[in-house]
This record gives structure tokens, C-alpha cells and sequence, in this order.
């Protein structure tokens, strides 16, 4: 789950928790307030038929109490009152019938509907002159407890969604602002991957996360540092190593050529040695660089209308002495006006590359390597096929890996190489978009594919 | 009378080279080692050819000798070879024909193409090799 939900959510989870731990508790002290505040107007109105007694005695005015009374049997929620004196004789009662007969009568009475009885005393100066009550019907207290629990709880739950729900939007937008810096600082370290080391995110707050930005920033920083140090090491590297090899090469070639005076057998043959091997270290020390270039995304590609047949023509004119001279033959079966849109020099090193690594595997005489180019759906295909040995089955998904060469039974002992090769082909085929496979089975020899995307028809003629 | 040509190399190895192979087919060779050097020669002795190494750090590059000498009004029409050991694609060399030089040498090369490029640039009828 995103960050800013979990966030969300928990806040939300602790709102709701909170709303519900206040509600109950002020619902159930509420609650308690509402019985006791019951219980008091009930006592008051005890009270009140006491002092209507202790009158009426004084008065001696049983009038008075009697229309008391019929008052009070009409108040809801009144069951019945009474008030006996000190002989426990009814003095006033709602039902008038037991005036002056004991209480026990009327106690006696049958079946009687569920009450709560209070009473009080009545006194008169230090004497007491009798006993009041009133039976409160159970029925009408409980749904008077009932109603006013009933609203006091609409009342809390209505004010406790409103909180939760400001809680959620509260919580909701507290997420979203301590989130917006981390997916800003995730959103950066997408663009460092992507080698946009120049980036630098704002740093809003001073908390955590802004030093996490300031942090992020020194990152950046030190990275841009790096790259430029890396470019300036591999532009450094390639011209200090490249120069010395090129001088010695052309010494080698200047000589091999007889301009310096005339050679013996031997001496052709071991300079052929040396501007060979000088010449596979060059190769090497270029493929490393290209690699580390190609790594840093250094290598750039100018992409033009290539013509296919050309290119390849170009190539084997290269590979033609050296391949007459093995004994292999070349056959060139490429469709005439294919335009690719490619970098031509990369291009014509993957096609290098690739003869090149077919030459090496093929059997001396009796060797054939066929290239054959079409175009089909956009799409220009090159297939550079040989007679050699072949390739293992577990051996072809390893072939375009860097720094991997194949067992050396299958090769010969002299060729050397870096085993980058074939992953930079690989690289350079894909910065084109497009793709490189093999069809290889032991003794069958290999046929290695590539695709290209073909040029755009209006570049056709320009 | 010889030609005269100005070779510019921080290399000196293949300033020796080609010094040495240059001197053989009887031109006369004037040697600097760095950009600057080589504008202050170009302007004083006049020579026919001038080659220019592409890389020479901390100097000058070859591509910034070229430009100094195809601004100069007296200079410009001496044909300018770049040679590199580092930026061989034919890219490097389009640019270097762009911005005025005559043409582009990839180190390492061979001793008769070599010479036979020098002399095409010089308008030299190459019967020789």
C-alpha cells in the first residue's frame, strides 16, 4: 500500500478510535446524569405532596389535598398517590375509593401495574403526622429514560461522524503534505537512474525528510561529480592508450611495407606478428572504452539513412584478403536499396564484429559464411551465418554477456578479444531499438540475426 | 623545390614516424609539438601542407588549429590533414572537412596510403608508389 494511504488510513483508524472512546464515555455519564436528574424531579415532586399534606392538615382542609391529588393522577408517568397518617389510615388517595381504610387494604388490592414507589415523611413541628408517596409507572420512566437516551445518542453520533469525517479530511491532507517530499525525492531518484544526474530537489521542510532532500542533493552532486570524472578518465584513457598502440602499429606497418629497406622472411613474419597482436590490443582497449562509454551513455549515435548493401559490401571488401587467405568463402545475398535508419559507423561494427566472429570459428578452407539482408514491416534484417562448430545450447544465452568468451576448445588459441564484443554489438543493436538473437546447434554451425528499423521513406531519396 | 610540410604531434613517436617518412620522399618537414607552436610556425615559415594531430591536451586541439588557420586570410588556403588515434569514425572525419580541412587520417594507418594522401593534398602527380 502507497505510503500516503497507510498514513490515511491509520489517522483515520485513530480519529474513528478516539470519536468512539469519547462518545461512549460521555453517552454513558450522560446516561447516569439523565437517571439522577429522574430521581431528583421525582423526589421534588414527593416533596411537593408532602408539604400539600402537611397544609391540608394544618388547614384541616382535605379539599385541598383531594384536588391535589386528582391533579397529580393526571400527571404522566403518575401510577397513583397516597398519603396515610400516622395510624396508617388513608388520608388522600388518587383512587378515592380507600379514603380512610388502612393502607393494607389497598396494598392488598390485587394486581397492579409496575411501579416505583417514593415516599416521605410529613411532620408537623417534631411530630411526625403521617407518610406521602407516589408510584411512578416503571413503564413511563423507562421510555422517558429511553427518549432522552435515544436523543442524547442521535446527538453524539451525529457530532462524532462530523468529527470523524473533518478527522479524515484532516488526515487525508496531512498525508498528502508529508508525502509530497518523499514522492518528489522518489521522483528524483528515477531521474538520477535515468543518468539525469544534474537534478536537484527543493527542500520544503526542515524535518526528516528535508534532510533527506539535502542528502539527496549531496548525492546527486557527488554522482555528477563522478560522471564528470569518469568522462574525463575514459577521454583520457582512450587517447593514452589508443596513441602509444597506433604509433606502434604504424611503425610495424611502415616497415612491413618495406619503405625503411627491405626484409628477410622471418622479419616480414614476425612484424606481421607484432602489428597483429598490436593491432587485436587496440581493438580491445576499444571495446573497453566503447563499453564504459556506451555504460555512461557517452556514446552517441547520429542516426541517418544507412544503406544496408553498401554497408555490408564495405564490410566484406575489409574481411575479403583475410578470409581468401583462411580459405573461407564469403557469399553476400543483401537486397539492393534497403535503407536502414542507423549510425553507420556503429552499425558497420556490428556487421564487423559479427564476420569477424564467424571467420574466427570457421574451419580453414572449406569454410562459407553467407549474409544475407531483407526488409519486411518496417524492419531491415541482417543474418550473418557460418559453418563453424556451433554454439551449446547453454552457451548461446551467455554469448552476449560482457566479459564472456566461450570455452577455448571452441576457438582458437591466438584469438584474443575481450568478450565485449558481442555485448556492445548487442547494446549498439538495441540503442537502434532494435533486436539480436542466435540459431546455433553443435556441429551445425551459427546464424546470428539482427533487426533494424528501416528509414523513413521521404529520407529515401534525400 | 621541396615541399614544405608542418607536422603537429604531442606524440612524439609519430612525429618521428612521420617526420622520417616524409623526409624519405624528400619534403622538407618543420615539427611542433603543441596547437601553439604550430599557428606561430605556420605564419612564419609558409609551408604547403600542414598535419595536425586532433588531440594534443592541454593545448590547442587540431580542430582549433584548423580554425585558427582557415580564419587567417594568408593561411587559409594551405590544405590542412587532422590525423586521430581516438575519434575514428567517418563522422570525425565529416566534421574535419566541414570546418575546412582537406582531409582526415586515422592513426594507425599504412605508410603508402599515407603518403599517397600527402601528395594528393599537395597536387602532387603520385607516380612514385
Amino acid at each position: 500500500m502507497r505510503l500516503r494511504a497507510q498514513f490515511a488510513l491509520f489517522n483515520t483508524l485513530l480519529v474513528v478510535l478516539v470519536a468512539q472512546i469519547i462518545a461512549s464515555g460521555i453517552f454513558l455519564v450522560q446516561k447516569k446524569q439523565i437517571i439522577l436528574k429522574l430521581g431528583e424531579d421525582q423526589q421534588f415532586q414527593v416533596k411537593g405532596l408532602a408539604e400539600v399534606c402537611r397544609q391540608s392538615m394544618i388547614l384541616s382542609n382535605e379539599l385541598l389535598l383531594a384536588s391535589y391529588l386528582k391533579y397529580l393522577a393526571h400527571v404522566p408517568g403518575v401510577s397513583y398517590a397516597y398519603f396515610v397518617d400516622a395510624g396508617d389510615r388513608v388520608r388522600g388517595h388518587t383512587d378515592a375509593g380507600f379514603l380512610y381504610k388502612p393502607l393494607a387494604d389497598w396494598k392488598t388490592r390485587g394486581s397492579r401495574e409496575l411501579v416505583v414507589e417514593r415516599g416521605s415523611t410529613v411532620e408537623l413541628g417534631a411530630s411526625l403526622i403521617g407518610h406521602a408517596a407516589i408510584g411512578f409507572k416503571k413503564s413511563h420512566m423507562d421510555q422517558l429514560l429511553r427518549q432522552s437516551v435515544w436523543q442524547l445518542g442521535r446527538w453524539i453520533l451525529l457530532s462524532s461522524t462530523v468529527g470523524i469525517g473533518i478527522g479524515i479530511v484532516i488526515a487525508l491532507f496531512l498525508s498528502s503534505v508529508m508525502t509530497r517530499p518523499i514522492l518528489e525525492l522518489a521522483k528524483g531518484a528515477r531521474e538520477i537512474e535515468k543518468g539525469n544526474f544534474g537534478l536537484r530537489v527543493k527542500i520544503v521542510s526542515s524535518g526528516e525528510v528535508g534532510e533527506l532532500a539535502f542528502t539527496f542533493n549531496q548525492m546527486a552532486a557527488g554522482l555528477t561529480k563522478l560522471e564528470e570524472l569518469q568522462k574525463e578518465f575514459v577521454s583520457m584513457v582512450s587517447h593514452d592508450l589508443r596513441a602509444p598502440l597506433a604509433a606502434i602499429i604504424t611503425y610495424a606497418n611502415v616497415l612491413s611495407e618495406e619503405m625503411r629497406g627491405p626484409l628477410n622472411q622471418t622479419q616480414k613474419e614476425y612484424l606481421g606478428i607484432m602489428a597483429a597482436s598490436a593491432r587485436n590490443l587496440h581493438h580491445m582497449v576499444s571495446d573497453i572504452l566503447d563499453y564504459a562509454k556506451m555504460r555512461v551513455g557517452k556514446l552517441e549515435f547520429a542516426m541517418r539513412p544507412v544503406n544496408l548493401a553498401d554497408l555490408v559490401d564495405h564490410v566484406v571488401e575489409l574481411f575479403g584478403p583475410m578470409a581468401a587467405g583462411k580459405g573461407v568463402s564469403l557469399q553476400v545475398a543483401v537486397a539492393k536499396g534497403i535503407m536502414v535508419q542507423a549510425d553507420r559507423d556503429k552499425l558497420e561494427r556490428v556487421v564487423v564484429n559479427l564476420v569477424s566472429n564467424s571467420l574466427k570459428f570457421t574451419p580453414a578452407s572449406k569454410g562459407l559464411i553467407q549474409i544475407q539482408g531483407s526488409a519486411n514491416d518496417g524492419w531491415g534484417n541482417l543474418m550473418v551465418s557460418d559453418n563453424g562448430p556451433g554454439i551449446a545450447p547453454g552457451d548461446i544465452e551467455r554469448l552476449f554477456q560482457k566479459f564472456s568468451q566461450l570455452s577455448s576448445q571452441s576457438q582458437p588459441a591466438w584469438s584474443g578479444g575481450t568478450g565485449l564484443g558481442l555485448a556492445i554489438v548487442k547494446d549498439i543493436i538495441e540503442a537502434h531499438r532494435g533486436k539480436i538473437w542466435v540459431e546455433s546447434r553443435l556441429g551445425q554451425g551459427t546464424r546470428i540475426f539482427f533487426t533494424v528499423p528501416l528509414a523513413k521513406p521521404q529520407n529515401l531519396h534525400g | 623545390m621541396a615541399k614544405k610540410v608542418l607536422v603537429v604531434d604531442d606524440d612524439r613517436a609519430f612525429l618521428g614516424l612521420i617526420q622520417d617518412l616524409l623526409q624519405s620522399q624528400n619534403f622538407e618537414v618543420i615539427t611542433a609539438v603543441n596547437g601553439k607552436d604550430a599557428v606561430d610556425l605556420a605564419r612564419t615559415c609558409a609551408p604547403d601542407l600542414v598535419l595536425v594531430d586532433y588531440l594534443m591536451p592541454p593545448g590547442p586541439s587540431g580542430m582549433e588549429v584548423l580554425k585558427v588557420l582557415k580564419s587567417d586570410p594568408k593561411l587559409q588556403a594551405i590544405p590542412v590533414i587532422l590525423c586521430s588515434s581516438t575519434k575514428n569514425t567517418e563522422e570525425d572525419g565529416e566534421m574535419a572537412k566541414a570546418a575546412g580541412a582537406y582531409g582526415y587520417i586515422f592513426k594507425p594507418f599504412r605508410g603508402k596510403e599515407f603518403i599517397s594522401f600527402v601528395k594528393t593534398a599537395m597536387a602532387i602527380d603520385d607516380q612514385s608508389l
